[in-house]
């Protein structure tokens, strides 16, 4: 589930899960007006390495150009509906306007949500079950045609067509929205009563449950207007209507995109989009030492789908003029093993505590890349999500995190098992799964625990139905397990919702491994449910952190980082955080105004 | 002749209805067997039962499997109107031959295959006349000089091109002309159609580097049964009977020598025509063997499955053929 390159050649659907929307700041009310980066008050600069985290790298106005991107793979689909790779929603920002956006701004500032179609944040009743939006007028599709809020709801009701449109993050709506409705397809004269449009320029969302983060879901482009005349279904994402600036001119899947501007777009209605290019061009190549040699030879500007080879990033960081282009940014994913809880003996928790002191977390590290490949992580919130605490470190296992050996011991006492147990390490056979196992078995064996690597036999199925089956875990006696884990949304709740509350455990599919079932930790995330207040949402972020940390559950040992390349013709470049901290394509120049 | 057509080609179709089946019970029903289900890789983060059941139906994952195999191989030679994408009756023409529906791709298989199919055929036939022209050509003058300095030369060429790893010699191409010297641009595949110059710039490193790879292994084999048969009575007699050394071996020598070399090129263009994997790859040329890598990372079945089968395909009509070809190069063997 990493969002680089190297690991999405075998981690598709994980990759897509990894989307690491990393989120930190702005509240789910979003506030006011953004501004295009070239004219908002961020922090401008010539460059330098790292400058692109936390600045906007060359600003100009400089217009004209074509912006030339490369991925190792294909965007999962352009169907704004379908789509869940993190750098595809990036890519979603040229061509698909949604209610609300991630504010394009570098870094944490642009985790936070802003007005894009609407005219303000969603207004909601007190308990956050009902959202209103209004529409800006004169926004028009590329064909046109006037986008309305009919446009708007017909997109949310395709979701519920969940046979022929999946692959997105639908849930998050459907299960909102109405728990009978079978979508336009399956039921063409139903109505998904639950959204209603006043007028062409409003709309309104009742919830079932409520909802605080609602200006979030709003903003990804899952809630993307879909005209119903337009909508060719499965094959929607072939050629999908342009509502920003940007349209697809031609799309050979697999091989290549271009896009143009779109001549029906309004900057005038666009706070969020300020295009510099006229054409921008992805173009797939699966040889990643090519990939790489293109980038650095100038033929392509960035790669879309994640960081160089770890051979290239040693070359760029030895030369100064190649690592004052360079950055190197958190992604907002995390990496972690899981402790199962439901095993004997980490059914006792000192034992689980042992396995934490005991592990090596830059053993870890080093396998993953080394230092650029991340930060040891001490807790679970990501560097950008509210609640992350810098230094919290509730189990310190030693000097350089290789493991705290004296405390292991005095844990494996403590929970009857002075000499160590056997422990069962459920792995994938592909990447750095045997690798992590070697790792893994050694350090922990220090103290006496003896790991037994337990294969996935289908590798494909290992997140759905090896760990993310609670009854095979008990089954196969599981007690490890790798994983990571990126938020859809950059929210505390999205964040958590999935992997530490009890309502959300399935029969298969889980993606709350370890079963947890915490009274504090599921409370937390009601009241998150109802909480817009940033400072309380963060503090609320916190407790959760604290209360799944001391279930000793999941543990937490790298912050993943990515390490980019950017041309230095390249103009307006930032990395937004709200977008996985990939850059803010929509937005970037070109020097040369080629 | 026509008897022995027939009987092969019944045989092909046998081949080919076992390959299938076995594709299928790989792919849909052992993971059924191991307790996982297809869906799940289409259903996103968290999918809940109601979500992967709708999915499955979308599939026809919830139909009993021999009903799901009868369903696949009549779609394969009759089409199919079953396959769900939301159109207005519910389904999707699929016409013969329908390998299913790829929700990664979002296209009928057969359609992702017929798209990609052209490079593979590029890479495919360029590569195919270097190494039938240069191996056949190496092997025969190295054969009729043998011990002098074209026999030796030819040596070093078939030693080196068969030591050297065909990944490593890819990557070198691609540095020494797209990165080094620049004589190159980096590889974008452009159909022959579209712009022949650019064609032929995607392609030619690929067609060195099966090109150079085969012919060495086509130079040995060649050389050798030369060899063998230049000391056959036979061509002695030619000889002695004084025909010219050209007719000799022209008409005699080369004939007998080649044979053999006909049955190896038939298969091995056939497999080439599943898809030169490692090759597409490093020269992003998006064909079939480019193709079965996205598809397994993306672990999208129905195209797997589709490849599979085309592949299988083109192996068994290029064994056909081969047969057929053999009886015709060399009259001894008869089809009977």
């Amino acid at each position: 589930m990493a969002i680089t390159r190297r690991a999405t050649a075998f981690a598709a659907l994980g990759a897509a899960a990894a989307l690491a929307l990393a989120a930190c700041g702005g509240s789910g009310g979003g506030g006011g007006g953004s501004a295009s980066p070239s004219a908002s008050a961020s922090a401008s600069t010539a460059g330098g390495f790292n400058a692109a985290a936390t600045s906007v790298v060359n600003a100009s106005d400089k217009t004209g150009g074509t912006l030339k991107l490369a991925a190792a793979s294909d965007c999962d689909s352009y169907d704004p509906a379908r789509t869940y790779y993190a750098y595809c929603w990036d890519i979603q920002r040229l061509f698909t306007r949604t209610l609300m956006a991630f504010k394009s701004a570098p870094g944490t500032e642009g985790t936070a949500v802003v007005p894009d179609m609407a005219t303000g944040p969603g207004e909601s009743n007190a308990d956050k079950t009902q959202w209103t939006y209004h529409l800006q007028p004169g926004l028009k599709y590329s064909d046109g045609s006037t986008i309305t809020t009919k446009d708007i709801k017909y997109g949310v009701e395709r979701l519920f067509a969940s046979d022929v449109i999946n692959g997105g993050p639908s849930s998050y709506y459907t299960s909102l929205l109405s728990d009978t409705y079978k979508g336009p397809y399956a039921d063409p004269s139903g109505d998904l009563t639950s959204v209603t449009t006043p007028d062409d320029t409003t709309i309104v969302f009742n919830l079932n449950k409520p909802f605080a983060d609602f200006d979030f879901l709003m903003a990804l482009p899952t809630a993307a207007p879909v005209p119903q005349a337009k909508d060719t279904k499965a094959d929607y994402g072939k050629m999908p209507v342009a509502s920003g600036p940007f349209m697809i001119s031609s799309f050979q899947p697999g091989k290549s995109t271009e896009w143009v501007r779109n001549p029906n777009w309004d900057q005038a209605t666009d706070k969020v989009r300020s295009p510099k290019v006229d054409k921008v061009s992805l173009v797939v190549i699966t040889d990643p030492t090519d990939e790489d040699k293109r980038l650095m030879s100038g033929a392509v500007d960035l790669l879309a789908d994640g960081g160089v080879m770890p051979e290239t990033t040693a070359s760029i960081l030895a030369d100064p003029t190649k690592k004052a282009n360079a950055d190197n940014p958190p992604t907002g994913f995390i990496r972690y093993d899981v402790v199962f809880q439901t095993v004997a003996p980490l059914d006792n928790k000192a034992c689980r505590e042992a396995v934490f002191y005991a592990f090596n977390k830059s053993a870890l590290r080093r396998i993953n890349g080394g230092e650029t490949a991340g930060e040891i992580a001490t807790a679970m919130v990501p560097t950008l999500i509210p609640g992350y605490e810098e230094g919290y470190d509730p189990y310190p296992n030693g000097a350089n995190n290789t493991g705290d050996l004296e405390k292991a011991k005095a844990k494996l006492a403590e929970c009857g098992k002075p000499d160590g147990f056997d422990l069962n390490y459920a792995y994938r056979n592909v990447g750095l799964g045997p690798k992590a196992l070697a790792s893994v078995t050694e350090n922990l064996g220090r103290v006496g625990i003896k790991v037994h690597g337990v294969v996935a036999s289908d590798p494909a199925s290992y997140y759905s139905t090896f760990i993310g089956s609670p009854s095979n875990i008990v089954k196969m006696q599981l007690g490890l397990a790798g994983a990571g884990w990126g938020a859809d949304f950059p929210t505390p709740y999205g964040f958590w919702q999935s992997i530490a509350n009890s309502n959300a455990i399935l029969p298969e599919g889980n993606s709350n491994y370890p079963s947890l079932k915490d009274a504090t930790v599921d409370s937390t995330l009601e009241a998150l449910t109802k909480e817009t207040d940033p400072a309380k949402v963060a503090d609320l972020g916190k407790t959760v952190d604290h209360a799944v940390m001391d279930a000793a559950v999941y543990l937490p040992f790298l912050l993943d980082k990515t390490f980019f390349y950017r041309n230095p013709r390249l103009t307006n470049i930032y990395l937004n955080g709200g977008v996985g901290n990939y850059y803010d394509y929509v937005n970037i120049g070109t020097s040369d105004g080629m | 002749m026509v008897r022995y057509i027939i009987r092969r080609l019944l045989g092909a179709i046998a081949v080919l209805f076992i390959v299938s089946l076995v594709t299928f019970g790989l792919f849909m029903v052992v993971p059924v067997m191991t307790g996982s289900s297809p869906a799940y890789l289409y259903a996103g983060k968290n999918p809940t039962p109601e979500l992967i059941a709708n999915i499955e139906h979308g599939l026809g994952l919830d139909r009993p499997i021999p009903e799901q195999f009868y369903i696949y191989m009549k779609g394969i030679v009759a089409g199919r109107t079953d396959l769900t994408d939301g159109t207005a009756d519910g389904s999707r023409p699929c016409p013969a031959p329908c390998f299913g529906y790829s929700f990664r791709y979002q296209s009928p298989v057969w359609d992702i295959i017929k798209d990609r199919f052209p490079v593979t055929l590029s890479v495919t036939v360029g590569a195919a006349i270097i190494w039938l022209v240069l191996g056949i050509g190496v092997g025969v003058l190295s054969a009729l000089r043998r011990g002098g300095f074209a026999d030796r030369a030819s040596m070093v060429f078939i030693l080196l091109f068969l030591s050297l790893p065909s990944y490593l010699f890819a990557i070198l191409l691609l540095y020494v002309f797209v990165y080094g010297l620049k004589w190159l641009p980096p590889t974008q595949y452009v159909p022959l159609s579209e712009n022949p110059v650019q064609w032929f710039q995607a392609l030619i490193l690929a067609w060195i580097t099966i090109g150079f790879g085969n012919a060495a292994l086509y130079a040995r084999l060649t050389r050798a049964n030369m060899l063998e048969t230049m000391s056959e009575d036979y061509i002695r007699t030619a000889v002695a009977k004084g025909l010219p050394r050209k007719t000799v071996v022209r008409k005699h020598a080369m004939r007998a020598a080649l044979t053999p070399i006909l049955t190896i090129a038939g298969l091995d263009i056939a497999f080439l025509l599943g898809g030169a994997i490692f090759v597409e790859k490093v020269f992003s040329l998006p064909g079939l063997g480019l193709l079965f890598v996205e598809a397994i990372g993306k672990q999208d079945l129905p195209v797997i499955m589709g490849l599979t089968i085309v592949s299988s395909l083109f192996i068994v009509v290029a064994n056909i053929v081969v047969d057929v070809l053999y009886s015709a190069v060399d009259p001894r063997v008869r089809l009977s």
